[in-house]
Order: structure tokens, then sequence, then C-alpha cells
């Protein structure tokens, strides 16, 4: 019948009325539209009718949001002359030279008078939301979202070194551990209700000021034992696996080290979304990305001649010896290019291919200040403190 | 594995498609039927009409082509093919998104949700209305809370 009329008819097809496209597209097609959009876009398409508002609210939205996301490293510059009160900032390293918007620290009301007290350190990110610990008075902790600015503040025992989200039942937890004569007592929990539960007793703990390296369900950190004693090299690195809230320890890539205090040149750093090892070795940088977990397969990426390759660029001039290039810290990786730090210096870019290197001017005036960064790996995200309940 | 095997798609209004069975089949819609023995001679695709189908297998054919050839240069190509299939009215491309979706053809939905998606990108929320023809279906009340909620996102 519709086939006759449309025959007969050939200019009704033609000037058929415009409609609404989205209200004939299943929800989760419409979802599958709203996704790609960033987060800062997310905002408006909120504001142009209810079903998008709706659509864009629910939790389901947010994780899809998220699988989409690729994420970017965000920065924590540690100052060499840190005063208590310094908020400190952080920034996203645009890989050209133009610097991205700093983040200001959280103002929470309930806490204004104590946060000027701390000194703030970045532990971590999941899921577009930072945590941060404070040094001193007392440990307290603060979790952010810097896209929606949501944020919240508690005190706590223990140091949180883990924030992840546990798949069954989808909700955020932190690990903690606690110091005992017989060694280091770690927990998992949520924010409220805390619900705190043993996950184990061991010799380790993680190295300070160090983000865990976070990829397809499992942490991984460096770690130390008792009074920041060196591991032994086949357990130099902890594994924690968040659906199985397990620990396990695993040896670092490349050779055994010659002396007690081989690894601790020795760094883990989560680059899109998966795990590198890093190590400066005399005066070579050695990168190793790790393959395939279940066989803790890695494999060697490149060496870095640092001496050789930096050695054109000014920054080098004031280079002495092979300890100037220890605290070197490898950031990000993109399109065949490294993103170094390097201290007191300032940001590089390494071409794995030209080896050569460009400074990257980040707006920062005091580099001479800056003796090394915390790194995380962030994604905008809409994730509301709300869930984490 | 017989590769010239042909099968025969029938549109709602009744158009009848001859094509390759390794093109149809890049539709997990179709390949299931196919597998599962269910499908009929021809296979009826209901909610796709001729003029939509036709593009839709037009879209498989060149994509089936591309995989088999022996040049990978072809690939920026085929997203310079792949941009302008696309540009279509805006009633066509959620034809085809619709299309898309009931026939399973994951590649061929990322591509036209993604054009929809760059369409919205960068609009206040009243020119996206209006791109669309959405109807603003908050009250006063309503539109104003929602501004405040995302207040952030002007900032």
């Amino acid at each position: 019948m519709h086939m006759e009329i449309s025959r007969c008819f050939p200019w009704l097809s033609r000037h058929r009325r415009k409609q609404d496209g989205f209200k004939t597209l299943p929800d989760d097609v419409v979802m599958d539209v709203l996704s790609r959009l960033e987060v800062d876009q997310l905002g408006h398409a909120k504001r142009v009718c209810r079903s998008w508002r709706a659509l864009i609210g629910t939790a389901h939205f947010t994780r899809v949001h998220l699988q989409r996301a690729s994420s970017v490293p965000v920065i924590s510059p540690m100052f060499f002359d840190r005063k208590v009160g310094d908020r400190g900032f952080l920034f996203f390293p645009n890989w050209s030279s133009q610097v991205k918007k700093p983040i200001r620290g959280a103002k929470s009301p309930g806490f204004r008078y104590i946060t000027t007290m701390c000194i703030w350190d970045l532990l971590g990110c999941c899921d577009g939301l930072l945590i941060f610990s404070a040094i001193l008075p007392f440990s307290i902790y603060e979790i952010q979202n810097p896209v929606t600015q949501e944020e919240i503040v508690w005190e706590q025992d223990g140091s949180i070194c883990g924030f992840f989200l546990q798949s069954l039942p989808n909700k955020y937890r932190l690990l903690s551990y606690r110091e005992t004569p017989n060694g280091f007592l770690y927990h998992t929990g949520g924010l409220w209700p805390a619900a705190w539960k043993n996950v184990g007793m061991f010799p380790y703990r993680p190295r300070e000021q160090e983000t865990p390296s976070g990829v397809e369900g499992r942490l991984h950190w460096m770690v130390v034992g008792k009074e920041g004693m060196s591991t032994p090299c086949s357990h130099s690195i902890m594994v924690f696996s968040t659906r199985e809230s397990k620990f396990c320890f695993m040896p670092h890539p490349g050779d055994s080290c010659p002396s007690s205090d081989g690894h601790s040149n020795m760094h883990l750093v989560e680059m899109k979304g998966r795990v590198y090892v890093y190590a400066i070795r005399d005066k070579l940088m050695l990168i190793w990305v790790l393959e395939d977990y279940a066989s803790w397969h890695w494999v060697k990426k490149c060496d870095i001649d640092l001496e050789r390759d930096f050695n054109q660029h000014p920054a080098s001039e004031s280079v002495t010896s092979y300890s100037d290039y220890k605290g070197m810290q490898l950031i990000d990786s993109q399109d065949g290019e490294l993103l170094l730090f390097w201290p007191h210096r300032g940001f590089f870019r390494y071409n794995l291919r030209s080896r050569t290197i460009t400074q990257v001017m980040l707006g920062l005036s005091r580099y001479g200040m800056m003796s090394r960064v915390v790194v995380a790996e962030f994604k905008s995200s809409l994730v509301s403190l709300k869930d984490l309940q | 594995m017989a590769t010239s095997r042909k099968v025969t798609l029938l549109s709602s209004d009744g158009e009848s498609f001859e094509v390759e069975q390794s093109v149809a089949v890049e539709s997990i819609t179709i390949k299931d039927s196919i597998e599962e023995g269910s499908a009929g001679n021809p296979i009826p695709v209901p909610k796709v009409n001729s003029k939509i189908l036709a593009k839709v297998i037009e879209y498989c054919k060149k994509h089936v082509e591309s995989a088999k050839a022996e040049d990978r240069v072809d690939d920026e190509d085929l997203v310079a093919w792949d941009a302008d299939f696309v540009k279509v009215d805006q009633a066509t491309l959620f034809d085809l998104i619709r299309a898309a979706n009931f026939l399973n053809i994951k590649s061929l939905l990322d591509l036209t949700c993604q054009t929809v998606a760059d369409m919205i990108k960068g609009k206040t929320p009243e020119e996206k209305r209006k791109t669309f023809t959405i109807r603003n279906d908050f009250t006063p009340e309503e539109e104003e809370e929602v501004r405040r909620e995302n207040q952030w996102a002007f900032e």
C-alpha cells in the first residue's frame, strides 16, 4: 500500500517533514552518539532536552563515556622549597608549547582552615577522580573531580596507596596500609561506610610519592621494606588485583641489580593504558613495557643514550656527572615521542626515530626549584562523588 | 570456501538486491541468520527500505573489497570514501544509523554515530536543538536548574 502511494506521489517522500532524528533511535544508540562528546560538550548537551539530560546523568552513560575517553598524564610538580599551605597545582602537558590551564586545589569550606596548614601530595587518579593526601599535621585525604569540581575531604588512619573501582560490586575502593612490628598490614575499604577489610600483611610497602600504575584491574608499585630498605630484585614490584583483592610480588625486568640499592633508580609508569618500567643505568635510560601480564613478560622498548642525545642541548651544559641524569623521569609517550622531565631543567620531548630532543615550555617559571614530578594518568569524566558510596 | 556464493536481500518495500554472501555477512544479523539456517531466500530485511538498503550494500561492498586489496595504501582512500559516504541529508543519516544498528554492522554504526557526534560538537544548546529539530521540553525552572548544575562547563 505504502509502496503504491509513494509511486503515485513521489514528491511526498522528497518533502519528508524534518523531525527530531534522535527520537527514532533506541536509547543505547543515542548514548553511543553522546558518549563521543568531550566532557565540556556534555555540559551543554544536558541543556538541550529532557531525554538527553536524563541519559547523560545515568551511571551507565558515565561508564560508556569513560571507556571511550583517552587518558592524559596529569603532573604535580614537587618544588624544592615547598611550604606549608602551598596548595601547589596540577597541569596537563599539552605536547605543543602551550600550557593548559593549571587546576587550583579544591576549596573545601568545612576544612578551609585545616587545608591551609597542609602540604598536599597527588596520590593517584581513577576514572577522572584525583586523590590527594596531606602530609601534616595529620592524615587527611581529598578526592576531587576537577571537571565537575566536586570534592570531599576526610580524615583517616593509615596511608592510602591505592584508589580503584572494584567491579563487583561496582564501587570505588581505597587501599591503605599501616606499619606494625611484623610488617605492613593492608586493608581495602570504601568511603562511607568505610567497612575496612584485611587483605594481608607483607614486609613491603609502596615507595613514597609514587603513584600506582593501574591497568586492567591491577595496581602496580615499586616497593621498599621497613625503614625504606631495598627489597630483593625478585620482589621489587607489588601487584594488587582489584578483582580478587590479592597481592603478589614480582621481579622487575632486566638483569638483577648489582648492588642492594640497584633498583632505586627504577620506576614504574603508566602510559596510554600500559605499564612501563624505566631505569637510569650509567648514562642510559632503559625502558621496558609489560607485554603480557599472565606470563609477566616484559619487552625492552628502547635504550636512550642520555649523554649522547641530550649533549647537544644547552640544558646539558651544566651536566658534570652521570648523577645529573639520575632523577630523569619518563612521563608520557605519543606518536613515537617520549615526554621526559629533567630535574631543575624542565620538560623535553624525545623523538625515538631521529633521537632528537626539544624542550617543551610549559609556562612555568620555577624549573630551577623543581626537583621531581608526580604523575598520574587522567581521563576527563563526569563521575560523581555520589558514586563513591 | 565458495567465495562467489550470492544471496538475495529483500527490502521492506519489496525490492530485491542480489549480493555476494561475503558482503551480506558484514551484517552480523544476517550472518547469524544464515549460519542458523533460519534465513529465508530471499532474506527479508524489515525496517530498511530500498534506498537505505542500497546504500548499506554499497558501504559493505566497498569495505569488503578494501579488506581484500593487497595494497594497504588504500587506508587513507577508504577514510576519504567514508567521509563522502556520510555526506547525506540528516534524515538519511539517521536512517543509516537505524539500519546499521538493526543489521549490526559495527563499522557503519561507528561511522554514522561519529558523524552525528561531530555535528553536535561546538554548538550552544539552542544551536544543537536547531540543527536536529529537537524540541526544548524543559520548563523555565528546569532549564535554570540544569544551567546551575552544569556551571562548571561554562568556566
